[in-house]
């Protein structure tokens, strides 16, 4: 793709922009990689122009015709990573590039625009290249796993969630595509419905950096970013496909963009996929109703008249239907046990492609239009966005109603961004924006079950301001922001009757964060944040099971001895509220990179389940949850080690480490990601010929039992205490498991690749096993754990065509 | 004016999807809340009442003697998925008596009316994939044994079975032991089983409608 660019770049050189007569400047360089050696056909082009050239023999390359001006310049080479720079030119000026390959994560430069949310004095940690390549096929929570410090909470083999230094769900805020993404994200079992294959890069900011994006960043915030639009003239794109053995799954890809030559300026790219699982298995048994269908599209196009000013509209639809382990699904807590006791899940069955209930569907749709201005220091840019989510849940149910879906939500948002962005200098960018939401979410009619969670609608609006200041050799930023939400309730409590609320929240944020340069090649960077977030109405509300859950669950307003949903204003209710201290020290060398991560995170006001007894209907006895508020800590490291041992060997190694306490109460939280370590060898030839960069890597995973668990009460124990009317729960709440925390493990995993280069265009092909010795393990952070094991090898063979 | 305005948007919400004018009234909403001003809100639309087939508050046993009054025993769930336990009436019987027992299984959220009020009726409907289970520690002489909740092939006299020849439960058979006694525990399960059901299957398979445990006592 970069390599037709410059193609085109060449023959349109000389229809470009005619510059006026001061422009007389010149750039001379060269492009060197990381060893020194001179990269012939390398591409440099001005963003800005849209012009550009390639290398020559020797590595060196001459725009001419500048004016007196800051270009941006992107540099790029096939199988290196793409270095953007900005250049000041003042006179003709040399200027050496140094490309690094496409392999290690944190050096990379991420193209910024506009749009681009990345502050330098934030700790981030950014997927993208051949990291993200490695991910394709696996949805967003699971990719992000490859990310130090991000870990997932899992409900079978296909629904992940990410949790950023031990919180997750409402607490992490996902940018997808610069729109704040809106969804039904209080269940474990609810994926955000977002398709990662668009994603060019996906950057997770580990600070509680609530200031830009709005409220509910308290463990940090995962942007993902679709490429920029091409700038060049003509037409590219990429077909991807990708087969796995385990799941018999198959993926189709294809992307097409383009940029108008007879309408200089306009420029589109559209993009979908299909993705087909059948049941995923484990070593020894098929994990029946895990299979998934999943069909994503989208198209975008542009307008950018010249460097100052811009418009873009973006269209996006994921729609999957995906099941749920049958064998999960119990209807009381001796099911759980007979379950629990069960060495292969009840319903097993041989691999099937098809999905029944337990399932779920869920459609979101994005609708977005962009605009920005540049008029001298000043960048005005403006976002609308629409967003549709429609989720229903199908649960085993008696008859034909495992045909009616016994959560069936509608939730509509708007969102209006905008923010004035004021440059005087470099070293002197303020910012301030305003957020505007507004969203309802409704029970669609038929579900034949009283409602989980009431209707509502929110009324959001935000203001904020930033500071950013470059000071010797600090990098200094500041942000404050205040937020009010408003929310409107209707819903149905345990008799069928109506009850209607209306309450709204309001509180300020601020963050504060520096980076210092240490010496030639380190950084070190501290940020302290404080970020809030108001409840969810299912935090307030929560009313019964859902989708397999052996748990009643009880929102913060649900009276505890009649069960009657009181008045928002009548109780004892305080905002949560984080306070998060990251500090990161960097260094890269010539031969090693190294990022070390600590963080603290006071979470004040906690928000979460706690059980709270055992109560018994006609199906049995069950223990029941009431969301409770406590204050939190969470405290961990994360490390990275990149060696270069030899021209061709390099080594990494990623630990993240995590203490998280429930501070009110001296005890422990549930399933919070335990320690773990991932170690790689990877060796790498540039080929010559056809092909072009070969390697191999291998590495193991290792997985430590989490010892920070709460204690377990057995279904046994539970059932006995009640027998002699015993409440087990009443004078200790302690938070409790049924089981006890798996074991650790240990993964092995391998993956090779190559480029076929088909003359400017070329073709990745990599083929990667996961659980290389098809090891028997659980996970402590997948809910599925007490029903089965996690998913056996996978062989995985994918196939990239870039055109 | 910002009553109005709101008040809009819930009135145009009972058919936004088709509405054109949804839109637009939301748009200028958004300013509102764009230019700092507090929303006055109308009230939120509640959900549609659901009738609630699967919830079961209600369930009466009845034990018909051979001659003479029947015994009607509950167990009733004060609030359905509150936190509040169920009540379950103790079982008193005559000694040296065979009893018909059969269930009625309501939920008392429907009115009496509708089809989602008579549980057992639908039990009866697909009685191919539900079974009842029975176990008790003493208190009858036939069937012999404990039940069958802990071992299937225990003997219990179902009185009733499925289209597959299969037995169901909901009238069963029971003749009471000689001498008196207190304090047994009879239970009752049902389970859900939906391609599941076998002349094999057992009380640990498919899914639990119903687990109640009452107090049973046998009078001379």
């Amino acid at each position: 793709m970069k390599a037709l660019h410059s193609i085109f770049l060449l023959l349109i050189s000389s229809l470009a922009f005619s510059q006026s007569a001061p422009c007389q400047l010149s750039l001379k360089g060269k492009v060197l990689d990381d060893q020194g050696i001179t990269l012939p056909g390398a591409s440099v082009i001005i963003v800005e122009l849209g012009r550009g050239t390639s290398t020559n023999q020797s590595g060196e390359f001459l725009l001419e015709s500048l004016c007196e001006n800051t270009y941006t310049l992107s540099v790029s080479f096939l199988g290196y990573k793409t270095l953007v720079q900005k250049v000041k030119l003042k006179k003709s000026e040399n200027i050496f590039f140094q490309l690094s390959p496409d392999e290690t994560m944190l050096s990379e430069i991420v193209v910024q625009d506009h749009y681009d949310h990345i502050s330098e004095s934030q700790t981030t940690a950014i997927l993208s290249g051949s990291n993200l390549d490695a991910t394709r096929g696996k949805t967003l929570g699971a990719a992000l796993r490859s990310i130090t410090g991000v870990n997932t909470i899992q409900s079978g083999p296909a629904i992940f969630k990410p949790v950023i230094h031990g919180v997750h769900s409402q607490r992490i805020l996902i940018l997808n595509n610069g729109v704040r993404h809106e969804g039904q994200q209080w269940g474990a079992e609810h994926a955000p419905e977002i398709d990662p294959l668009l994603a060019s890069n996906i950057v997770v900011v580990k600070d509680a950096s609530a200031i830009k994006y709005g409220t509910d960043a308290l463990g940090g915030v995962v942007i993902v970013n679709p490429a920029d639009l091409p700038i060049t003239p003509g037409i590219g794109g990429t077909i991807h496909s990708i087969v796995q053995s385990n799941g018999r799954s198959g993926i189709l890809a294809a992307v097409v963009e383009g940029a108008s030559e007879k309408l200089p300026g306009f420029n589109w790219r559209t993009h979908g996929s299909y993705k087909r699982s059948g049941d995923f298995n484990t070593p020894d048994y098929s994990l029946t109703n895990t299979g998934f269908s999943e069909s994503n599209f989208s198209a975008a196009f542009g307008y950018h008249k010249n460097e100052a000013s811009g418009f873009e509209i973006f269209y996006s639809h994921f729609g999957t239907e995906l099941g749920i382990l049958k064998g999960s699904s119990v209807s009381s807590e001796e099911d759980l046990q007979n379950a629990y006791e069960s060495p292969v899940p009840q319903y097993t069955s041989n691999f099937s492609y098809d999905i029944a209930a337990p399932k779920q569907t869920v459609k979101h749709d994005l609708i977005k239009a962009t605009s920005h201005f540049h008029r001298g220091a000043n960048t005005y840019s403006l976002q609308y966005a629409f967003q549709l989510n429609q989720r229903k849940e199908f649960d085993l149910r008696r008859g034909t109603l495992s045909e009616t879906p016994s959560i069936d939500l509608t939730m509509m948002t708007h969102t209006l961004d905008a923010e004035w962005e004021y440059e005087p200098s470099e070293n002197n960018i303020r910012c301030i924006g305003i957020n505007g939401l507004m969203q309802s979410n409704d029970n669609n009619p038929g579900t034949q079950r009283i409602p989980f969670i009431p209707n509502f609608s929110n009324y959001s609006g935000g203001l904020y301001f930033i500071q950013k200041v470059n000071w010797k050799q600090w990098k200094l930023e500041g942000g404050v922001r205040t937020d009010y939400r408003y929310y409107t309730v209707a819903g149905r409590d345990y008799l069928n009757q109506v009850y209607k609320d209306q309450f709204d929240f309001s509180n300020v944020s601020a963050t504060l964060g520096a980076t210092h340069k240490v010496k030639k090649n380190g950084f070190f960077t501290t940020g302290l944040s404080t970020a809030w977030r108001p409840p969810h109405v299912a935090e307030l509300y929560s009313q019964g099971t859902h989708q397999s859950a052996a748990a009643i669950e009880f929102g913060l307003l649900l009276d505890e001895s009649t069960n009657e949903v009181r008045e928002f204003s009548t109780v004892d209710f305080k905002n949560e509220k984080a306070l998060k201290w990251v500090n990161t020290y960097g260094l890269t060398t010539r031969n090693t990179q190294v990022e070390l991560s600590a963080y603290v995170n006071y979470i004040f006001n906690y928000l979460h389940l706690r059980p709270e007894g055992i109560t018994q209907d006609v199906r049995g006895t069950y223990p029941y949850f009431r969301y409770r508020q406590t204050d939190a800590s969470f405290v961990g490291v994360d490390m990275l080690l990149n060696q270069t041992l030899s021209r061709y060997l390099s080594a990494r190694a990623k630990v993240s480490l995590l203490a998280a306490t429930d501070v009110s109460n001296d005890y422990y939280f549930i399933y919070m990601p335990s320690n773990r370590m991932d170690v790689m060898m990877r060796y790498e030839h540039p080929l010559q010929g056809v092909l072009a960069n070969g390697f191999i890597e291998m590495g193991v995973n290792y997985v430590a039992k989490q010892n920070r668990a709460p204690r377990v009460v057995s279904i046994e124990e539970i059932e006995d205490a009640k027998a002699q009317g015993i409440n087990l729960f009443e004078t200790d709440n302690r938070m409790f498991d049924f089981v006890e925390a798996p074991d650790a493990y240990m993964l092995a995993y391998v993956t090779l690749g190559s480029t076929v280069k088909l003359g400017e265009k070329k073709l990745d092909v990599r083929i990667s096993c996961d659980n290389l010795l098809n090891t028997s393990y659980r996970e402590y952070t997948n809910r599925l754990r007490y029903f089965s094991d996690e998913v056996g090898r996978n062989v995985s063979f994918s196939l990239k065509y870039s055109f | 004016m910002f009553k109005y305005y709101n008040c809009n948007i819930v009135a145009f919400k009972m058919n936004r999807m088709k509405n054109p004018l949804f839109k637009l009234s939301r748009l200028h909403a958004f300013a509102l809340v764009l230019i700092g001003v507090v929303v006055v809100s109308c009230d939120e639309d509640e959900p549609a009442k659901e009738d609630t087939p699967e919830l079961i508050t209600k369930v009466t046993l009845t034990f018909t003697p051979t001659t003479g009054e029947p015994i009607m025993v509950t167990a009733e769930d004060p609030d359905n998925i509150g936190s509040q336990d169920i009540v379950t009436g103790p079982i008193a019987l005559k000694s040296n008596t065979t009893y018909t027992l059969s269930m009625s299984i309501i939920n008392g959220l429907a009115d009496p009316g509708d089809e989602a009020y008579d549980i057992g009726k639908e039990i009866e409907e697909e009685a191919d994939e539900h079974m009842f289970f029975f176990s008790w520690t003493g208190g009858f002489t036939s069937p012999a044994g404990d039940g069958n909740i802990d071992n299937r092939s225990d003997a219990v006299g179902y009185a009733d079975e499925d289209a597959n020849g299969l037995p169901l439960g909901l009238i069963t058979t029971w003749t009471t032991s000689s001498e008196a006694s207190t304090e047994n525990i009879f239970r009752i399960v049902l389970k859900h089983q939906p391609d599941l059901k076998s002349a094999t299957s057992t009380a640990e398979d498919g899914e639990t409608d119903i687990d109640l445990e009452f107090d049973l006592s046998i009078e001379e």
